[in-house]
């Protein structure tokens, strides 16, 4: 039971706060040390001045990419024809794992395409990503004599012991979805990664900064929600900055905003869109993936920002399209039809298999879908059905010889 | 895991209040508000340092909104704690519910309210088998609720492995309708805070929980029916993560099997910050209401000065560190022995 204090009681109370007091005062400090280095906190920011805006011609230039992107695309071939026969009852293997629709749908495409020409593929890997058992799972194809293998959105680096197991085996490792569109790295060329079979991410991030620009007359204030070292999210994230620099240097400008993939990355996400919805000068946020969006429509709505700031994305997953179908802030998602994306991992595969050159580019197809043509999309159906009728499957079974 | 060592006699609960009033020394309120008093400073530094965007009231509003599902999701982590368990599980069955309502409100356009109870069901299940494991079969609580939590996450991308979107529309407009300047769904955590406040600090019940928290076996001398009340503290919590997915569903508006992953970290981080403030060294829902919002204005002011991704996360784990190591170092100065909590 306390009594009034006296002075000698008030001394001890006094010394035995110091730690709260110094610890107040640590606090200060690094506030304002914080201020010193804030102007340095925040890379890639373009200025934003001046009034010329988007001339006609780059105008026009602009519609009709868009024009293009929006429509049903069509297929082209990676590479020269070449056949495919003699390959029945080889098998491959897949490290990945179908949890999520991105996943299902590519592991529905390889075990389409492997299946054209004879060849069964297992599916095998770690949801969480965890290194030893994906290097595990690499050791036992290696043991179970696979013919090829194919990552699925892995880094090679990061499995590399495994990796080279399979090279000393002689088994070639197809990478996918690691950046835009070209050859195997020196790096990952060294671990026995003979080709890359992905789509050109830097195309999703230029349409929809095209699409921006075109809505706004090329007056953007954006911020770029990204995963920094992420190659797919560089590249996306690319793609956007690269347009507004070519279309609007002086009128449009962009902030990067760094998400780390962890344990806070819902809240990082969560406060990145509530700071950019707090600047009244902001009308476009872009993160690289769209599912980042679930987490920014509720702070734009808090900050009564949703008709000021447009989303815009890439990856087209279901509950964004919903989401666009909607009208909601999100107004543009760039999709890629991931099955088709399956079998020209196998196309690459193939040619692996029977010696001829890889393909740098395999001519993969990205569609825009916007507040103008998400009514033409049936949601409800497979999301392969969203990029149109092409029958790329009796394409490439044709530039097999098997058809 | 031990039962409490250098445990502090007598008190099992907030303070005993005297029949005449005696004002709180300097002391008892700074162990008691530390953690206030530093969120406090953060503010005010914020505040000077990005006026214009920190000191809003649509900042704060937005703050506020954004954490109520994981200030709930704490609260569910921290009634199992309060009795002496680990409920890692909470995400887990979070998780599940949470997809539950979008493939039978977003998919298939069945009646909100038919898919909460079909999600409070779940949960209440859930609770109850795991109230079997742990306090019946007498396993470990952590083992269980991990192992548990963990299955129910991939139960979750069994049932859908897409994110769905398109909950009923009255249902998101009333979870987001602002009240008095902050969304229902928040004037929903601050009710359940109070009511936990009351619950724990004010009733029998309460006190005899702490007690079972405290000191299993004394507990049990004491005449106290320890295994119902864990059990009722188990259950209890997979309960109010069915609330949090209800409440998710109508915030996000949108059910992803992935998000429970990234609140279970941030859920416990707030539950056992939280243990350093209002009833030191020990959780309560006034602890974890501070420390989570404490720690989001952290989040918040940081992005404002432009420090993001990995400052962000250093800054996360600095302050969990930092807030216990000087409640600790406090209560060590004042010549009490420091009550770490530790569930058996």
């Amino acid at each position: 039971m306390n009594s009034s204090p006296g002075p000698a009681r008030t001394l001890r109370t006094a010394r035995r706060l110091r730690p709260v007091v110094r610890g107040s005062c640590v606090l200060a400090a690094l506030g304002l040390m914080l201020s010193a280095c804030s102007s340095s906190g925040s890379s890639g920011d373009s200025a934003a001045s001046g009034s010329a805006s988007v001339s006609a011609a780059q105008l026009s230039e602009i519609k009709a990419d868009l024009k293009a992107a929006e429509g049903v695309p069509t297929w082209k071939a990676g590479g020269p024809a070449f056949q495919a026969t003699g390959l029945a009852g080889k098998k491959a293997f897949l490290l990945g794992t179908p949890s999520n629709q991105f996943a299902e749908s590519f592991i529905t495409g390889v075990t389409e395409g492997f299946k054209a020409v004879g060849m069964s593929v297992s599916v095998n890997g770690s949801a969480d990503s965890v290194t030893s058992q994906e290097v595990q799972d690499i050791d036992n194809a290696v043991q179970a004599h696979v013919s090829v293998i194919i990552l699925l959105a892995i880094v090679p680096q990061s499995v590399a012991t495994g990796l080279q197991e399979a090279k000393a085996a002689g088994i070639p490792v197809i990478e996918t979805f690691i950046g835009n569109p070209g050859l195997p790295s020196a790096g990952d060329k060294a671990l026995g990664v003979v080709a890359d079979a992905t789509y050109p991410y830097s195309e999703t991030g230029k349409l929809a900064a095209e699409w921006e620009i075109e809505q706004t007359g090329g007056k953007i204030d954006s911020v770029v929600q990204q995963f920094a070292g992420q190659p797919p999210s560089d590249a996306t994230a690319a793609g956007w900055t690269d347009a507004l620099k070519q279309y609007c240097p002086k009128t449009c400008s962009y902030s990067d905003d760094n998400v780390t993939e962890g344990a806070q990355t819902v809240q990082q996400i969560q406060s990145g869109a509530q700071v950019a919805a707090q600047d009244s000068s902001v009308n476009a946020i872009f993160p690289v993936y769209d599912y980042q969006m679930a987490y920014m429509l509720p702070e734009l709505t808090a900050a009564t920002a949703s008709n000021r700031i447009n989303l815009l994305s890439e990856n087209a997953d279901l509950a964004q399209m919903q989401e666009l179908s909607q009208g909601t802030s999100v107004k543009v998602d760039v999709g890629n039809p991931v099955q088709w994306d399956g079998w020209a991992a196998v196309d690459e595969a193939l040619r692996a298999l029977k010696g001829v050159p890889v393909s740098a580019n395999e001519q993969l197809p990205v569609r825009l879908f916007d507040t103008d043509n998400i009514k033409s999309v049936n949601l409800t159906a497979n999301p392969a059905s969203w990029y149109g009728g092409a029958d790329y499957q009796a394409d490439y079974e044709k530039l097999w010889g098997l058809g | 895991m031990t039962a409490l060592s250098e445990a502090p006699p007598a008190r099992t609960g907030p303070p005993a209040r005297s029949r005449r009033f005696t004002p709180p020394s300097w002391e008892d309120l700074g162990k008691r508000f530390g953690v206030v008093g530093v969120w406090i400073v953060l503010i005010v530094i914020f505040g000077a340092l990005k006026p214009s965007e920190f000191l809003t009231l649509s900042n704060f509003q937005t703050m506020f909104d954004s954490q109520a599902v994981l200030l709930v999701l704490s609260l569910a982590f921290v009634v199992s704690l309060i009795s002496g368990d680990f409920d890692l599980s909470v995400a887990g069955v979070f998780s599940i519910d949470l997809v539950t309502i979008g493939v039978m409100n977003m998919q298939d356009h069945i009646n909100p309210l038919y898919a909460f109870a079909v999600v409070i069901g779940v949960s209440l299940f859930v609770g109850i088998v795991q109230a079997f494991l742990i306090v019946k079969l007498g396993l470990s609580s952590f083992v269980v609720t991990l192992g548990t939590g963990t299955a129910f996450m991939g139960v979750a991308y069994g049932i859908t492995g897409e994110s769905l979107s398109g909950v009923s529309h009255d249902y998101g407009a009333f979870m987001t309708y602002p009240l008095l300047g902050f969304q229902v769904s928040f004037w929903i955590c601050v009710a359940l805070v109070a009511v936990l406040w009351y619950v724990y600090g004010y009733t029998p019940l309460g006190r005899r929980l702490f007690f079972v928290g405290a000191n299993r076996n004394v507990a049990r001398l004491a005449g106290i029916n320890v295994n119902r009340l864990r059990a009722g503290s188990l259950i209890t919590g997979s309960l109010m993560a069915a609330g949090a997915a209800i409440l998710t569903a109508g915030y996000l508006q949108e059910a992803d099997p992935t998000v429970a992953s990234n609140f279970l970290l941030p859920a416990v981080s707030g539950a056992l910050l939280g243990t350093t403030c209002i009833w030191p060294g020990r959780p309560s829902p006034g602890g974890t209401f501070v420390a989570t919002y404490f720690l989001v204005t952290g989040y918040t002011g940081l992005e404002e000065l432009g420090f993001n991704g990995w400052v962000q996360q250093v800054f996360y784990g600095v302050a969990l560190v930092a807030a216990v190591g000087v409640s600790a170092f406090a209560a060590r100065k004042s010549g009490a022995q420091a009550a770490e909590f530790v569930p058996q």
